[in-house]
């Protein structure tokens, strides 16, 4: 085959080609869903830093607490320690599995590739996390801390289900 | 007798405009959120932006349907940017384009220069591609083409890029796509007929 003849055939493409289907319908769905997607997150990061600040706030708090036994409030209700703690491993292994099982195994993959909102909103709950189990582990008695880890680990399953149908 | 005179729609394009000026007209409204105003613009071009990716892509339609749609995604996000310096189609092409090669590079990894040919015993004896005058579809000997080479061939030869523009897309020297493009060509012309003629 020549030159000529091969640019003969090129003429011969169509320059323009149908979809099988109308791809409009599906197009205008993704813009709707895009735009919910984000005004809810408008409303979604500034709850979640919120929440992060004001578990890491009271963690905190209640350490310093810890530090000054003379100040210290005694605890309404005396619970057995161990128990207390063991509900929070129980608790924070529970969030951890439903956090892979949601994820389909993909929990690492799927913060990588998150938006960054995302990502600083978990990072702030991870923060929170880590105060609070640190505050019950030095006082296993107080049930309050315990409720807030599990405020925590909701939020923390709440963000992911976001950015899993962002 | 009185006469109500409705204000034009927002997005309303006279048929005598120019092709350019209606699309810039679309692009407008469609940037301020009309979204009839971006279904226009879209049934415009879609058929040509669908050419182009499904070439690149080797003649999956189903996947090609799929990035028509990433890609006119894109567009409405990216409508604020488009300063109007140059024709719509050309600036939509190139993001369709981009796209399509985002999803050859991620789908099949980065391809290498020396990538091989798909399939090195093609020829048409296979049967599968048959054109209406000379019984040859070029379109699936196309589709045979390495990636890299068959994107090459596809811009330069078919959509009428230059070899800096190309070389700029894909990320290789302007000297790697002329390589590519007498790769491609040769390929091509040895599938569709030997220097003896025709297969």
């Amino acid at each position: 085959m020549d030159e000529l003849e091969y640019r003969r055939l090129l003429k011969t493409l169509p320059h323009a080609i149908e979809p099988d289907r109308d791809l409009f319908p599906g197009i205008a769905a993704r813009l709707e869903t895009r735009a919910v997607a984000k005004s809810q997150r408008r409303g979604l990061f500034p709850f979640a830093a919120a929440a992060g600040f004001t578990a890491v706030a009271i963690a905190a708090g209640w350490m310093a607490l810890q530090r000054a036994p003379g100040e210290m409030p005694a605890p309404t209700v005396a619970e057995s320690a161990p128990m207390m703690l063991r509900e929070a491993r129980a608790l924070r292994a529970e969030f951890d599995a439903a956090l892979v099982a949601g994820t389909a195994n993909r929990w690492t993959q799927v913060r990588e590739q998150a938006d960054p909102r995302f990502v600083a909103a978990w990072t702030e709950l991870d923060a929170a996390e880590a105060e609070l189990s640190e505050a019950l582990e030095q006082d296993p008695n107080a049930r309050f801390l315990l409720n807030r880890l599990k405020q925590v680990q909701e939020q923390r399953l709440h963000l992911t289900q976001k950015a899993l149908s962002a | 007798m009185m006469f109500a005179i409705n204000p034009l729609p927002k997005a309303s394009v006279s048929h005598a405009m120019p092709a350019e000026s209606a699309d810039h007209a679309l692009v407008r409204a469609a940037a301020d959120g009309d979204r009839h105003a971006f279904e226009r613009l879209y049934r415009r071009h879609s058929a040509r932006v669908f050419a182009v990716i499904l070439r690149l892509q080797g003649g999956d339609r189903a996947r090609a349907e799929d990035l028509t749609q990433d890609a006119f995604v894109r567009v409405w996000q990216k409508l604020p940017e488009f300063r109007f310096e140059s024709a719509f189609s050309t600036w939509l092409h190139r993001l369709a384009v981009n796209t399509a090669l985002m999803a050859l590079r991620s789908a099949r990894g980065e391809p290498g220069a020396d990538e091989d040919v798909s399939d090195p015993e093609f020829h048409l004896a296979d049967g599968m591609a048959r054109l209406p005058d000379l019984g040859i579809d070029l379109d699936k000997v196309i589709a045979k083409l390495p990636p890299r080479a068959r994107a090459v061939l596809v811009l330069h030869d078919v959509e009428g890029w230059k070899h800096e523009e190309i070389s700029d897309e894909l990320g290789m020297a302007v000297g790697s796509s002329k390589a590519q493009l007498h790769r491609a060509r040769n390929l091509l012309k040895q599938w569709l007929g030997g220097p003896h003629g025709r297969a």
